[in-house]
């Protein structure tokens, strides 16, 4: 599903340079559930973002089903990322002025048909959120607007979710919740990177990488 | 879902962002519209106002005697009428006269009063300008006379009043000028020339220069090249003060107007472009995940710009009406002797209704290309 082959990404500024992935090379099989952990400025982030065709490397390359996605010009990608990517992120990012409902439907490319609306409400409701389809993200606790998020995600079923550090800002309860609904996307047959340095994924993760300095330490 | 709704979403939810955005731009249309139809009443209104200060520019036969003609105030040699015509007949818009009356201008003793005796053709001005008569429009028959003539002949508005053997009604109540102009009697031309026995002649043209010209152009140069080519038969005088002072007038209006315009739309373009701007500081980590989700640069760019095309179409409106408002309410104490003339202007508010959007959709390009350019990485990792 997805290969990684020497992915390196050097961040330049004022004049210094930081290696935040040293030739990283792994692979993600399709329907696998694969946690990253690593300390704080390992590389995760970097990654996560390289991996989702947000982030061009500085050197390698990565193939999602075979495609190499820098090879893509920016708006293949875009199309690609729409398709087969879910992101959840640590800080959300859900857009304050529209409601919960809108911000499903956000993540379809185009008009949403009704049946469209129909899987987000239906989305909403399987993540505990069906009554509150018309408050605004701002209305929400933190583990509520992460469910959002991964509502968000799951809105095109995508072939894969990359989720960064989900349950960073969640207290247990919360991030137990968030880990189980990847975990269900997981057993229907979906991918997902889970990026963390905590360990309530271990139990759902299939294997675990483990970035020091961008550097993949254990496999 | 749509970018219309999700422009008025996110324009619903930033209420102070749109507003000052709406704000900055209705004030900006309401300047543009109130200067343009102020511009258009001042222009009336100098016209006017210029125009009743008197004619500045006098023809007269070319063998009169200078000396003479300023001791006496006219000329003693008379040339035909048909030179009025002549002339008339060369007026355009290219030219730099205008307003044409022929006069035959006499001394002439009425029980024992000296006056003065004129006699005023019709006004002939440029095609496309109406035809306005300088002054006051004389009836046959009637007679305007000047106030020491009323006192001294003891004449009122209504009364019969003879010259010569010829019969007038005084039409005009009398007010002392402190001119020549208290001792004459104006008549109307094809009158004076029966009174004084004058048919078919006049001794003076006068007329009006352009307003476009000032001393430092050497004015009367050119208007005795123009004229000269006309009539040779013509010399060329010309009341230089008061055509340096309605020149000037022109002038500065159409300064003011030159520097008010511009300054305007560029404070409103600058005061656009910030709150775009800020707009983009705002949304950055909201660019970040549309550019996660799949949204292209089109998108992206498609909400600023939509949301400035939206602004600038209502602030259109707004300033279109309020600007419109303020000139036919103000507009008529500030220029009473063309007030009649102030109407709106609903050309200018239709091509405003089309030139705002676009012009704010310009003013936000820069910040939308930056929203557009911005590296999603980098708001996506900030935690």
């Amino acid at each position: 599903m997805i290969r990684c082959v020497e992915v390196t990404k050097i961040f330049r500024k004022n004049g210094s340079e930081v290696t935040s992935l040293d030739r990283f090379t792994a692979e993600v099989a399709e329907g696998e559930f694969v946690a990253v952990r690593g300390p704080s400025g390992s590389g995760k982030t970097t990654l996560l973002l390289t991996l989702g065709g947000m982030q061009r490397p500085s050197a390698g390359t990565v193939q999602l089903g075979g495609r190499d996605l820098y090879a893509l010009s920016p708006s293949e990608r875009a199309k690609l990322r729409s398709s087969e990517i879910g992101f959840v992120f640590q800080m959300f990012h859900l857009v304050p002025y529209l409601d919960l409902l809108g911000n499903v439907l956000l993540a379809y490319p185009g008009k949403p048909s009704e049946a469209v609306r129909q899987r987000a409400a239906g989305l909403l409701d399987e993540l505990g959120l069906a009554k509150r389809g018309s408050h605004r993200p701002g209305e929400l606790s933190a583990g509520e607007r992460q469910r959002l998020a991964v509502a968000r995600a799951l809105l095109n079923r995508p072939k894969v979710i990359l989720a960064d550090e989900p349950t960073g800002n969640l207290d247990p309860e919360n991030a137990a919740e968030v880990i189980r609904h990847l975990a269900e996307f997981h057993r229907g047959g979906g991918t997902v990177v889970l990026v963390t340095h905590g360990t309530a994924a271990e139990t759902h993760a299939d294997r675990i990488l483990r970035l020091v300095q961008g550097r993949l330490l254990a496999d | 879902m749509s970018v219309l709704s999700h422009i008025l979403r996110e324009m619903g939810f930033r209420k102070l962002n749109t507003l000052f955005s709406l704000l900055g731009l209705s004030l900006a249309v309401t300047v543009v519209v109130a200067s343009q139809l102020l511009a258009e009443a001042d222009e009336r209104e100098t016209r006017r106002v210029t125009r009743d200060m008197g004619f500045n520019l006098r023809l007269i036969p070319a063998k009169t005697d200078l000396t003479q003609f300023y001791r006496d105030g006219f000329s003693r040699h008379a040339m035909d009428v048909s030179m009025l015509d002549r002339l008339a007949t060369q007026l355009t818009n290219n030219v730099s006269f205008n307003h044409l009356v022929g006069s035959l201008r006499r001394e002439y003793t009425i029980n024992s009063q000296d006056v003065l005796l004129v006699g005023l053709s019709e006004t002939y001005v440029a095609p496309g300008q109406g035809k306005k008569p300088m002054g006051f429009v004389i009836k046959k028959g009637t007679i305007h006379i000047g106030s020491q003539v009323a006192l001294v002949q003891k004449k009122k508005k209504g009364e019969k009043m003879h010259i010569g053997v010829r019969e007038f009604t005084v039409a005009n109540d009398t007010i002392e000028t402190g001119t020549p102009d208290d001792i004459t009697i104006f008549a109307r031309l094809d009158d004076v020339q029966s009174v004084l026995g004058l048919a078919g002649k006049i001794n003076e043209i006068e007329a009006i220069d352009c307003l476009c010209l000032t001393a430092d152009q050497d004015p009367l140069a050119i208007l005795r090249k123009e004229i000269g080519g006309i009539l040779p038969e013509v010399q060329v005088v010309q009341k230089r003060t008061l055509a340096d002072a309605r020149a000037k007038q022109r002038q500065t209006r159409e300064k003011v107007n030159g520097v008010v315009l511009p300054s305007v739309l560029l404070a409103s373009a600058v005061w656009i472009a910030l709150l775009a701007v800020f707009n983009v500081r705002d949304r950055r980590q909201e660019i970040g995940i549309l550019r996660a989700l799949g949204k292209g640069g089109g998108r992206i760019a498609g909400l600023f710009l939509g949301k400035a095309v939206m602004v600038g179409l209502v602030a259109a409106l707004i300033g279109a009406a309020l600007g419109t408002w303020v000139v036919l309410e103000f507009g008529p104490s500030l220029f009473p002797v063309t007030k009649k003339a102030i109407h709106a202007n609903w050309p200018l508010a239709a091509q405003l209704i089309v030139a705002t959007p676009l012009f704010a959709a310009l003013a936000s390009f820069i910040p939308a290309m930056l929203a557009v350019s911005h590296d999603p990485a980098e708001t996506l990792r900030e935690d």
